[in-house]
């Protein structure tokens, strides 16, 4: 009697756990799967904005031959390549620094640099549009003190796509620095004590203890960073256009030109599905190789 | 219990959210009014105002009908999501709509509701205009215009000895041009800027050369050889050669363009006829100009005029013939002057139908010199005719490499080549 009552219970609390779970459950599979789904059958089924039936790969090769896909990727794979690196190593070198501070010190350090994150990439990318303006923007004044000539720095193909790197590298460290300043707090201080009476000088303690014992994050931070950087648009958009040319155009730019310029609905979600495709690869092999001794 | 109620709470509030999903019902509650939902987004600032004035008197003259304003931002998402669930609005701006060659079974054929008085005096170019590929009238005319122009600050170019009413009455050549941006400079200005030099260099290769592809299938691109990359490098010179135009305004956007202008460092622009009251109230200057583009290498600058429209879309469940009839007699109501206000004026837009054009234009009393310019260029203009989606994506690729170009990256005449290539391999 007892065991059945207790398996009632049980029974009551699972369909109660189930039914709290519905909607979040209802919403991922309205708001995340049907579209992806919807999206895949219509990288196979559509041209233009015409439903005509199976297509096959027709979208697909469409997309390789286009004169502006390559550059896109290029200049996707350039941007990651610097801002991911950035992403991983400015924040671990601003959290090592500021933990080392005083506690006051640290709380206004981690508010200053937490505060950029909370306004949206909107608002970055116009104030760095007036930073970067070749009349009177702040960087041609400040080179102008050096004696540098004025750049136009989003208007010249040679330096439109570095400005968009030097803002995504200068600004938004901040989530990532609380990341790994909360990760460095759960180090045992006794490793640190250990490796001082050892005679271990400072690179060699973080080279050694601090480094490793920061995997996990570093993992997730090296993820999440390659995850945005792949998928970077905002800038693309407000700055540039993904001009001067084809100078700034990105992956996720193509793919909302095709959509809302061209209404190319097979072309734009099979250039989604392959970006989509090359992000889950890039981080299925980065878990393989990087998180082999990473427990969560 | 506790569980229970919450539960319950969870799943009325998902519910909620979802509500607002529903179709929205065409017949307003409670009432027998055919509901027309109208879509138009601002050219100028206040224009929303107008459109709201003309909707309620319009609403207050057709009691069996509701039109429904809605004024949107420039964006083309709200139609793109519209048009994807089949649930347009009835009557939108034509810059809304989509390219002519898309979503045809979404459109209303307007050939069905023109009359044959209508028909002429809009004439066969304009209709044409309207017309999409596979021959339907999707769009109803609305206003004949050229809206980019280069624009001059009348009282630097009197400063420097230039006429510009007589530049608009005979028009000028690269050299003369070039003469003027030369003396402004002297006393201390930029002769010339331009903010989007792909689009002035695309206006300039339309007007000199013609459009861009042929009109017949396989199309043929006009684009190329010696006279083209003489317009582009002609433009290009402007910054590397003559230095009359500033490199630095290929990294600011036309809204700084204009703030320059407005401050005097600018001395002529390319830019929008209807910005011209703002700029000559944000800058103190007495007149704005708008001047021709220039005849060069040989070439004469032909005007290629636009006829903006509406668009009109089916609805689907169709409401019945009785609501089209409502919609299209609203698209004719709001395609002419009300009340001696003709919006589109604002921009330098005029009246598509010959003789409905000239009864505006008797109406007007102040004809200033750019009204005078304006109505030149639209009788001595061609209408330029409605391109596939192709043309597009070639402009696209034209202005890739003008903008290159214009960087200093490569040569006119390497730009030529390349787009050329890229546009030969396009349409094939």
């Amino acid at each position: 009697m007892h065991l059945m009552l207790k398996k009632s219970i049980h029974n009551r609390e699972t369909v109660a756990g189930y039914l709290f779970i519905a909607p979040v459950y209802l919403a991922f599979i309205l708001f995340m799967l049907y579209p992806l789904v919807k999206a895949i059958i219509m990288s196979f089924t559509m041209v233009g904005t015409d439903y005509v039936g199976w297509v096959g790969f027709q979208n697909y090769v469409t997309v390789f031959k286009d004169y502006a896909w390559w550059p896109s990727v290029k200049n996707t794979i350039i941007y990651s390549a610097v801002v991911v690196p950035g992403a991983i190593f400015i924040p671990f070198i601003l959290a090592a620094l500021i933990r080392v501070m005083k506690p006051a010190a640290q709380t206004f350090s981690k508010s200053c640099l937490y505060l950029p994150q909370v306004s949206s990439g909107l608002v970055m990318s116009l104030v760095w549009f007036w930073i970067y303006d070749p009349f009177n923007g702040l960087l041609n004044y400040l080179i102008g003190k050096v004696g540098i000539q004025p750049q136009i720095w989003l208007g010249d193909v040679k330096t439109a796509l570095l400005s968009l790197i030097l803002m995504a590298v200068l600004a938004g460290h901040g989530s990532n620095t609380i990341l790994y300043i909360a990760a460095m707090g759960g180090i045992p201080k006794t490793l640190y004590e250990v490796a001082r009476l050892e005679g271990a000088n400072w690179w060699q303690t973080v080279r050694n203890i601090t480094w490793p014992l920061l995997r996990p994050t570093v993992l997730y931070v090296l993820i999440m960073s390659i995850i945005g950087s792949f998928q970077v648009f905002t800038p693309a958009y407000v700055m540039t256009r993904g001009g001067p040319g084809l100078a700034t155009s990105t992956v996720v730019y193509k793919i909302f030109n095709d959509l809302f310029t061209y209404f190319s609905f097979g072309t734009a979600t099979a250039e989604a599905l392959i970006l989509a495709l090359v992000i889950i690869t890039i981080s299925l092999i980065q878990f393989r190789f990087f998180a082999t001794d990473v427990e969560y | 219990m506790k569980k229970w109620l919450s539960c319950l709470f969870v799943v009325i509030l998902f519910v909620g959210l979802l509500a607002g999903c529903g179709k929205k019902e065409k017949q307003s509650l409670g009432s027998k009014k055919d509901v027309i939902t109208f879509w138009i987004a601002e050219n100028f600032e206040g224009e929303g105002k107008l459109w709201e004035s003309i909707v309620e008197k319009y609403n207050q003259d057709n009691p069996d009908v509701e039109v429904e304003l809605s004024i949107k931002p420039w964006d083309k998402t709200p139609m793109n999501v519209a048009l994807q669930s089949k649930r347009p609005p009835d009557v939108a701006f034509d810059w809304f709509s989509p390219p002519t060659d898309a979503y045809e079974d979404l459109k209303v054929d307007l050939l069905e509701y023109i009359t044959p008085e209508e028909k002429d005096d809009f004439g066969p170019q304009v209709i044409a205009r309207m017309l999409s590929p596979k021959g339907k009238m999707n769009k109803w005319p609305w206003y004949l215009y050229r809206a980019e122009w280069m624009l001059a600050n009348g009282d630097l170019l009197k400063q420097v000895g230039a006429n510009p009413e007589l530049i608009q009455e005979q028009g000028w050549n690269w050299d003369e041009f070039l003469s003027t941006c030369q003396k402004l400079a002297k006393v201390g200005v930029y002769g010339y800027g331009d903010a989007q030099s792909p689009n002035t260099v695309n206006i300039l290769l339309n007007g000199l050369v013609g459009p861009s592809i042929s009109d017949k299938d396989p199309y043929e691109f006009n684009w190329i050889g010696a006279e083209t990359a003489g317009i582009l490098q002609r433009y290009r010179n402007l910054i590397f050669k003559e230095k009359v135009m500033p490199k630095e305004v290929l990294g600011i956007d036309i809204f700084g363009l204009h703030e320059k202008f407005s401050r005097k460092e600018f001395g002529i622009i390319r830019s929008y006829t209807a910005w011209v009251p703002n700029l000559e109230k944000e800058g103190n200057i007495s007149k704005v100009y708008i001047l021709p583009y220039q005849d060069q290498g040989g070439l004469e600058f032909i005007p290629y005029l636009g006829v903006g429209g509406w668009a009109v879309f089916k609805q689907n469940p169709s409401p019945g013939e009785e609501h089209l009839k409502n919609v299209v007699k609203f698209v004719k109501y709001i395609s002419q002057p009300i009340d001696g206000e003709f919006i589109p004026m604002h921009w330098g837009g005029l009246p598509p139908g010959g003789n409905l054009r000239q009864k505006y234009i008797q109406g007007i009393k102040n004809v200033d010199p750019n009204l005078k310019f304006t109505l030149k260029v639209m009788e001595t203009g061609k209408i330029a005719r409605a391109l596939p989606t192709a043309a597009t994506k070639i402009n696209e690729i034209v202005n890739t490499y003008i903008s290159e170009a214009m960087s200093g990256q490569i040569t006119a005449q390497r730009a030529v080549e390349k787009w050329t290539a890229e546009v030969s391999r396009l349409l094939k």
